[in-house]
C-alpha cells in the first residue's frame, strides 16, 4: 500500500490544468461519440490509443477515462431521443428514455440519465479506490466454476426482460449463443462455423453484430416508416412546462435506491472480468422493475428506469480497473484499451503496479474523480446541443447515421468484411424484431458466449462432470441457488402479469 | 396459421438443419475433452428446435408485421448493401455522398441546405476526422 505521501503527490499531479485539459477534451469526445450511433467510446479508445503514444502516462489515462466515462453517458442520448443505442450499454437506457421522450420530455429524459450515469460513476470510482484491494481478493477468489454459475445466473436475471414469451426470449439467447461458438473452440482450437472465411477465424466482432441488430436494424426500421414527410426525429417542445425540462431534487432522491442498487450492481459485476457493462444494465432494469410497485409502468418512460441503467454501466468503468490494476486482468474492452495504452508507456499492469506507480494510480484516481465532474459540467452544458443535433430531420440523421455505422465498423475490424456482417446482423434484427424474438437478449448471449463456453469447460475439468464437486465451491454453489431463484421468481412474475 | 406458428416453424427448422447438415459440416470433430467443438453449436441449435416446436405448438400471436414497412426495410437494407459494395470498389470519397444523397432524396427531403448538409458536410467531416487527423484508411 503507498504511503499518504505518494497519495498526495498522485492526487496533486491529476489536479492540474493540463490534466484537467486532457480530462474535458476526452469527455467532449466521448460523449459525441457515444451520441453518435455505431462509433462509441471503445471505438474512439481503440483509433486514439496508438496517439497517445506522444502523451504522458497519467495524460493518457486521463484522456481515455474522459473518453470511456463521457461515451457510456453519451450513448444515452439518441437511446433516449431516437431510440437507437449509442452504445450496446444504452440499449436498455431506451427501454424508458425513449418513451418518456415520445411524452414530450426528452430533457428530462437524458438529464435523468446524466445524473444516474455521474452518480453510479462517482460510487464505482469510490469503491475502486477505497475498497480495490478487498474487491481485488473477491475477484481473485472467482474461479471458474464460479464465473460459470455468474453467467447462468445473469441469464436467469435477464430472462426477465424476455417480455411475454419466454419461449422466444431463450430461444433469442440460444441463438447468441450459437452466434458466439463462430471461430477457434477455446479448448482444442479448430475452427467451426466459419464457412470458409479465415477472417472468421477470431470469432464474429462484437462491434458489427451489436450495431447491426441494434443500431442499423433499427434505422431501417425508422426509415421504412418514414412516408415522405421530413419531420424532426423527436420532437422538442420549445415552449414546454420547465417541469418536464428538469429533473427535480425530488425525482433525483426518489430514485436513490435505485441508482445505488444499480451502482453496487455495476461495481460487483465490473470487478468481475468479463461481464461487462451490458449486461449490468440489463440485471440493474430487471432488478429495479422487479423491486417496483408499479412494474407495469417500467417500459413506459418510468425515470427508475432509466436511473436503474445508467447507474449499473456507469459503475462497471471504475470498478473494471479493479482487476486490471490488481492482477493486470482488463474487465471489458475498454479496460484492455487502457492496459494498452499502458504498455506503450512502458507501464507493465499487474499486481506490483501500486508499489512501483502508486504515484500514478492515485493521479489516475484524481483523474477519474475529475472526469465524472466534467462529465455532469459537459452533460448539462452539451444536452441541448445534443438534442438539436439529434432533433435534425429523419431524413438527414438517419442516412448520415448509416453512413458512420458503416464507417465506424470499418475503422473497428479493419476490413469491409466487418461491414458485411454488420449488414447481414442487420438483416436478422429485422427478421427477430419482426417476429416478436428480442435482440436484446440475443446480443447480451452473443456477448456472453465466449465467457460461457470457456468457463463451462474449466468447470468441467476441475469438477470432473461431478456435481457433487459443486460443494467445494460454496459461492458458486449460492450463485447457482440464486439463478434458479431469480428465474422461478421471474416465472411466478410473469403468470402474475397475465 | 399464425405468425407466432410460423415463426416457431422456422425457428426449428434452423435448429434441425444445424443439427443434421450445418454443424456436421462445419465443425471439425474431436473425441476427447470435456467440451468439443461442436457441443455448444448443437446444444444451441438442439434449444432452437425444441424452442421452435413450443413455440409453434402453443403460439397464438394474432397480426403479423406490416409487410408493406418489412418489404421497405429490406429495400433499404439492399441499397445500403449495394452502397457498401461499390464504396469497395470506387472508394469512401466517390461513393458516400451519392449514397446520403440518394437516400435523402428518397426520403423525400428536397431543402437544398439539408441536402447539402447530409450529403456534403457529413462525408466531409468523416473524411477530415478519419483520413486527415488520425489518418486512418477509408474504404475503398
Amino acid at each position: 500500500m503507498p504511503d499518504f505521501d505518494t497519495v498526495l503527490a498522485g492526487l496533486g499531479d491529476a489536479l492540474t490544468l493540463v490534466n484537467l485539459l486532457y480530462v474535458v477534451a476526452g469527455v467532449a469526445v466521448g460523449q459525441f461519440v457515444g451520441a453518435v450511433p455505431g462509433i462509441g467510446p471503445v471505438m474512439a479508445m481503440a483509433i486514439a490509443v496508438p496517439f497517445t503514444f506522444v502523451m504522458s502516462p497519467l495524460a493518457t489515462i486521463s484522456f481515455l477515462m474522459g473518453v470511456n466515462k463521457g461515451g457510456l453517458f453519451g450513448g444515452a442520448i439518441p437511446a433516449v431521443l431516437i431510440n437507437t443505442p449509442g452504445t450496446p450499454d444504452a440499449a436498455a437506457t431506451a427501454l424508458d428514455g425513449f418513451p418518456l421522450a415520445q411524452r414530450g420530455k426528452p430533457l428530462k429524459a437524458t438529464k435523468m440519465a446524466l445524473y444516474a450515469s455521474v452518480t453510479g460513476d462517482t460510487f464505482s470510482d469510490i469503491v475502486l479506490i477505497t475498497v480495490s484491494a478487498p474487491l481485488a481478493a473477491v475477484a481473485l477468489y472467482m474461479g471458474p466454476v464460479e464465473v460459470f454459475c455468474l453467467i447462468l445466473f445473469a441469464f436467469s436475471v435477464i430472462a426477465g426482460l424476455v417480455g411475454e414469451s419466454m419461449t422466444r426470449g431463450l430461444a433469442a439467447a440460444a441463438f447468441g449463443l450459437l452466434c458466439a461458438t463462430v471461430g477457434l473452440d477455446p479448448e482444442h482450437g479448430t475452427p467451426r462455423l466459419i464457412f470458409g472465411q479465415f477472417a472468421l477465424y477470431d470469432g464474429l466482432p462484437l462491434a458489427p453484430v451489436a450495431i447491426g441488430t441494434l443500431a442499423v436494424a433499427e434505422i431501417l426500421r425508422r426509415l421504412a416508416a418514414m412516408r415522405g414527410a421530413a419531420r424532426p426525429a423527436v420532437a422538442i417542445p420549445d415552449a414546454q412546462d420547465p417541469a418536464d425540462a428538469r429533473v427535480s431534487w425530488a425525482e433525483y432522491w426518489g430514485c436513490r435506491a435505485t441508482m445505488l442498487r444499480g451502482a453496487v450492481i455495476g461495481t460487483v459485476l465490473g470487478a468481475m472480468p468479463g461481464i461487462g457493462s451490458t449486461a449490468a444494465a440489463f440485471m440493474s432494469y430487471a432488478s429495479a422493475r422487479q423491486a417496483s410497485s408499479e412494474p407495469e409502468s417500467f417500459g413506459k418512460g418510468n425515470l427508475h428506469g432509466i436511473a436503474a441503467t445508467e447507474s449499473a454501466n456507469s459503475a462497471v468503468v471504475g470498478a473494471n480497473l479493479i482487476p486490471l490494476l490488481s492482477l493486470g486482468i482488463p474487465g471489458s474492452i475498454g479496460a484492455a484499451l487502457v492496459i494498452s495504452a499502458l504498455m506503450i508507456q512502458g507501464i507493465q499492469p499487474g499486481p506490483l503496479l501500486f508499489e512501483s506507480q502508486g504515484r500514478l494510480i492515485y493521479g489516475l484516481f484524481g483523474a477519474m474523480l475529475m472526469a465524472n465532474f466534467v462529465n455532469l459540467w459537459m452533460g448539462q452544458l452539451g444536452l441541448r446541443l445534443w438534442a438539436r443535433v439529434v432533433a435534425a430531420p429523419e431524413s438527414v440523421v438517419f442516412p448520415a447515421a448509416l453512413l458512420l455505422c458503416t464507417v465506424g465498423v470499418y475503422l473497428s475490424t479493419g476490413d469491409l468484411i466487418g461491414v458485411w456482417v454488420m449488414l447481414v446482423f442487420a438483416g436478422i434484427g429485422l427478421a427477430m424484431t419482426a417476429t416478436g424474438y428480442s435482440v436484446v437478449v440475443f446480443v447480451i448471449a452473443f456477448f456472453l458466449g465466449p465467457r460461457f463456453e470457456l468457463s463451462l469447460s474449466q468447470s468441467l475439468s476441475i469438477t470432473g462432470g461431478d456435481p457433487a464437486r459443486l460443494l467445494e465451491h460454496p459461492v458458486a454453489l449460492a450463485l447457482l441457488v440464486l439463478a434458479v431463484g431469480s428465474a422461478w421468481w421471474m416465472g411466478v412474475r410473469q403468470r402474475a402479469g397475465r | 396459421m399464425t405468425l407466432d406458428r410460423l415463426s416457431g416453424l422456422a425457428v426449428a427448422g434452423l435448429g434441425l438443419a444445424l443439427l443434421l447438415f450445418v454443424i456436421p459440416d462445419q465443425v471439425e470433430a474431436v473425441d476427447y475433452g470435456w467440451v468439443r467443438p461442436e457441443t455448444l453449436p448443437s446444444l444451441a441449435a438442439a434449444a432452437l428446435l425444441l424452442l421452435g416446436l413450443m413455440q409453434a405448438a402453443t403460439g397464438r400471436g394474432g397480426g403479423g408485421p406490416d409487410r408493406r414497412a418489412t418489404a421497405r426495410a429490406l429495400l433499404y437494407l439492399g441499397y445500403t448493401a449495394a452502397a457498401v459494395w461499390a464504396m469497395g470498389r470506387l472508394g469512401f470519397v466517390w461513393v458516400a455522398p451519392v449514397m446520403v444523397l440518394v437516400l435523402m432524396l428518397w426520403l423525400g427531403e428536397r431543402r437544398p441546405l439539408w441536402l447539402a448538409v447530409g450529403a456534403g458536410a457529413v462525408p466531409a467531416a468523416v473524411w477530415v476526422v478519419v483520413a486527415g487527423l488520425l489518418g486512418r484508411g477509408l474504404p475503398g
